[in-house]
């Protein structure tokens, strides 16, 4: 195994560990902000596991031993003149999602930013402890 | 030989888990905000090394300039250090 | 010039986001928001009913013919674009979503609107008919996210710090769903490289001829846990309650109609791409005891009247999952027009403790009482509801549940119609106490109050009330006329 074949699973490694590490954050951390960054790493994750499964994705859809027997994708049938660029290019199709998705994280990571500060303002403290007690007078 | 951009994919990966890692573990909230920029960024470079460059540019405004600019508006509207 | 090819399904989705754009800069001008949103509520009425049925690819894009899907499969058919599909059961469900928005919008007509506000509820529309209608994974998701803002939004609106604590909640909780699915859909993406569910159901037939694939499991683990949310099935019910509860009780009989139905469409994706996964019956059919035998238990006992709904919407969302969860063709059947029947009943009581809440401005039980004679004939209509929630036997919802035991009983689960018959005798229970604290109780401070607070907006909920409960007793005494429809629907699915 070299680094170069071991890329993509690490890429998939690195997603898992944001995921872990974001949800880690959401259950056992305390402070509103770091439970709302806990959010935004896994949003980030899994993301990342989109992208990571579209690199060299190409490559496998019209895959050799399928172009001989002239059976090929249509979305890819121009590709086959271009062996050497589909070796390299990736799918398209999750870059598409990926930049959908980014957008809207970021617009709800906005309003719980804005309620967490009205939340502040209220108890005058950022510690879910504090503001999630049960007891309500 | 292993092609640069790959071992530049290394460096962004540690990058991005060891920056998640620091910034949940800060006192001070605005370090943590500036550590999740860097994470931003990290990843951002990463979807480049990944051929996705046109994901790389807008997660680079909005998850490393954009989103770290409403956490830090967020910290400094309210209390700095961690209790 | 041919009015198929202006009233496109696309329409239902896009019509409602213009119009939440315009009522979104025009906030803060009370006249202009009156006239925009009335004119939009009546365009989103009329809408669903003169829309044909039809399939509607985006950007026209036409099907291609013979090509590899996936790795190594050859699909006869591949669609290239985001296509929606529209026939009678969307219609009756977004026309439906429709009314119980335009009963949302009109009951609060005479305060002063908020821009925002109905842009919200119009974001909810766009959002929830999409997910009916869409036949794309990917879009799905995408509107799903905007449903859980448009609801978080909608919460917050009521601007007290309980609503606020909601709020962010519902947002973390719908952040983490919302990621769930998106990995489900990754992880299918990564494994078939497309996001069509025709398409994707065609390959996934193929493929586990040869035995069920590790990572479609995995998918299908992650894309139901997204369901158990968007469902308010049983770890998230209390969070899904409590946004109910905390909302304007005008818009909470919309939002849980926008559950029920965002319940059934998850539903059928789940269904027609992992209907391979031997256990996805019986864990549907688990959750969904457990959220119906819990929602009615914390309905039970319940202090504040709008939790009290909020439970037993919850436990009638759970009786719409055990149809589904059963899996039979008259079951499914049977639960898809409880779904329909639930959602026109429970706004009728949503509707009701609308007016008692403007007039007690409390929600606590013990507070209020005495308005039996002072409300006009929302009383009446309230009684009604409540006969028609439980499931007694003139409405519609006795002709779904009657339906639902008898395909329990013939598929093997008789001791299931009895959990459905006693759930349906605890729902009446908890009602009851609900009726009896906000009309019959005695003895109430603002009773002697002389000046108690005249309700402007009586006769205009009370108008939605009697409709829906007129819908009500029509689908009850003709329950053919819907049934036959949603039998189609179901064979049309094809997997069951």
């Amino acid at each position: 195994m070299s680094l170069e074949t071991l890329f993509q699973p690490m890429c998939f490694f690195t997603a898992a560990g944001l995921v872990v590490v974001g949800l880690y954050a959401v259950i056992f951390m305390d402070n509103l902000l770091k439970k709302i960054i806990g959010v935004t790493l896994i949003s980030d994750g899994v993301n990342l596991v989109l992208i990571t499964g579209g690199f060299n994705k190409i490559v496998a859809i019209i895959s050799p031993e399928l172009a001989e027997k002239g059976v090929s994708s249509a979305i890819y049938e121009g590709l086959k003149e271009y062996p050497e660029f589909a070796a390299q290019a990736a799918y398209p199709l999750p870059s598409a999602l990926v930049l959908t998705s980014i957008v809207i994280s970021v617009s709800i990571f906005a309003i719980m930013l804005a309620i967490a500060i009205k939340l502040y303002n209220h108890y005058n403290s950022m510690s879910c402890s504090v503001i999630f007690k049960e007891v309500d007078q | 030989m292993i092609p640069g951009y790959m071992l530049m994919g290394y460096i962004f990966m540690f990058t991005a888990l060891f920056g998640s890692i620091l910034a949940l573990i800060q006192r001070d909230l605005m370090k943590s905000v500036i550590l999740i920029g860097l994470e931003g960024l990290a990843v951002a470079f990463l979807y480049q090394t990944l051929r996705a460059p046109d994901v790389g540019i807008t997660q680079a405004i909005l998850g490393a300039a954009l989103l770290p600019g409403i956490f830090a508006i967020t910290v400094y509207k309210t209390r700095r250090e961690e209790e | 010039m041919n009015l198929d090819t202006i009233f496109v399904p696309a329409l239902l989705v896009a019509f409602p986001l213009i119009a939440a754009i315009c009522l979104n800069f025009l906030h803060g001008k009370d006249r202009a928001v009156k006239a925009v949103a009335i004119i939009s509520v009546l365009v989103v009425l009329v809408l669903p009913w003169i829309t044909n049925a039809a399939v509607y690819w985006f950007g026209g894009h036409p099907q291609v013919e013979n090509v590899t899907g996936g790795t190594n499969i050859v699909l006869s058919k591949l669609n290239l674009a985001i296509v929606y599909k529209y026939a009678a059961v969307q219609k009756l469900f977004i026309g439906i979503l429709a009314i119980l928005a335009t009963a949302a919008v009109l009951i609060h007509f005479t305060e002063r609107l908020s821009g925002v506000y109905i842009a919200m509820i119009m974001l909810g529309i766009a959002s929830t008919s999409a997910v009916i209608m869409a036949d794309d994974i990917f879009n799905i998701f995408v509107f799903l996210e905007i449903l859980t803002i448009s609801q978080a939004a909608l919460v917050i609106a009521i601007g007290n710090i309980q609503a606020y604590k909601t709020a962010v909640k519902y947002l973390i909780f719908g952040g983490i769903a919302g990621s769930s699915i998106l990995l489900g859909i990754a992880i299918l993406l990564n494994t078939y490289g497309m996001l069509n569910i025709s398409d994707l159901n065609k390959v996934i037939t193929l493929d586990i001829e040869a035995g069920i694939p590790h990572t479609l499991i995995v998918a299908c683990a992650l894309i139901f846990v997204g369901w158990l949310f968007e469902s308010g099935m049983v770890p998230f019910h209390i969070i899904k309650s409590d946004v109910y509860s905390k909302a304007r009780p005008s818009v909470a009989a919309f939002m849980q109609t926008q559950t029920k139905f965002v319940l059934v469409a998850l539903w059928v994706v789940i269904l027609r791409l992992f209907y391979g996964v031997s256990t996805l019956n019986a864990l549907i059919l688990g959750v969904a005891i457990l959220s119906m035998v819990f929602g009615v238990i914390m309905a039970l006992k319940q202090t504040e009247i709008t939790r009290l709904l909020a439970y037993v919407a919850v436990a009638q969302a759970g009786l719409v999952g055990i149809g589904l969860g059963i899996g039979t063709r008259t079951a499914v059947t049977a639960s898809i027009f409880h779904a329909v029947n639930d959602a026109l009943a429970m706004s009728i009581l949503f509707l009701s403790v609308s007016v008692v809440l403007h007039i007690t401005k409390t929600v606590d039980m013990h507070k209020m009482g005495g308005l039996l004679w002072r409300t006009g004939y929302v009383p009446l209509l309230c009684l009604l509801g409540i006969f028609a929630v439980s499931g007694m036997p003139p409405f519609n919802t006795y002709q779904s549940e009657y339906r639902i035991i008898i395909a329990a009983s013939t598929a093997g689960y008789p001791e299931l119609s009895v959990l459905i018959i006693l759930t349906s005798i605890a729902t009446l229970v908890a009602l009851i106490k609900g009726f009896y604290a906000m009309y019959l109780k005695e003895g109430q401070d603002y009773l002697t109050d002389k000046e108690l607070t005249p309700s402007r907006y009586h006769w205009r909920t009370e108008a939605f009330m009697a409709v829906l409960v007129g819908m009500c007793i029509a689908i009850g005494f003709t329950p053919q006329n819907v049934l036959m429809y949603i039998q189609d629907f179901v064979t049309m699915l094809g997997v069951i």
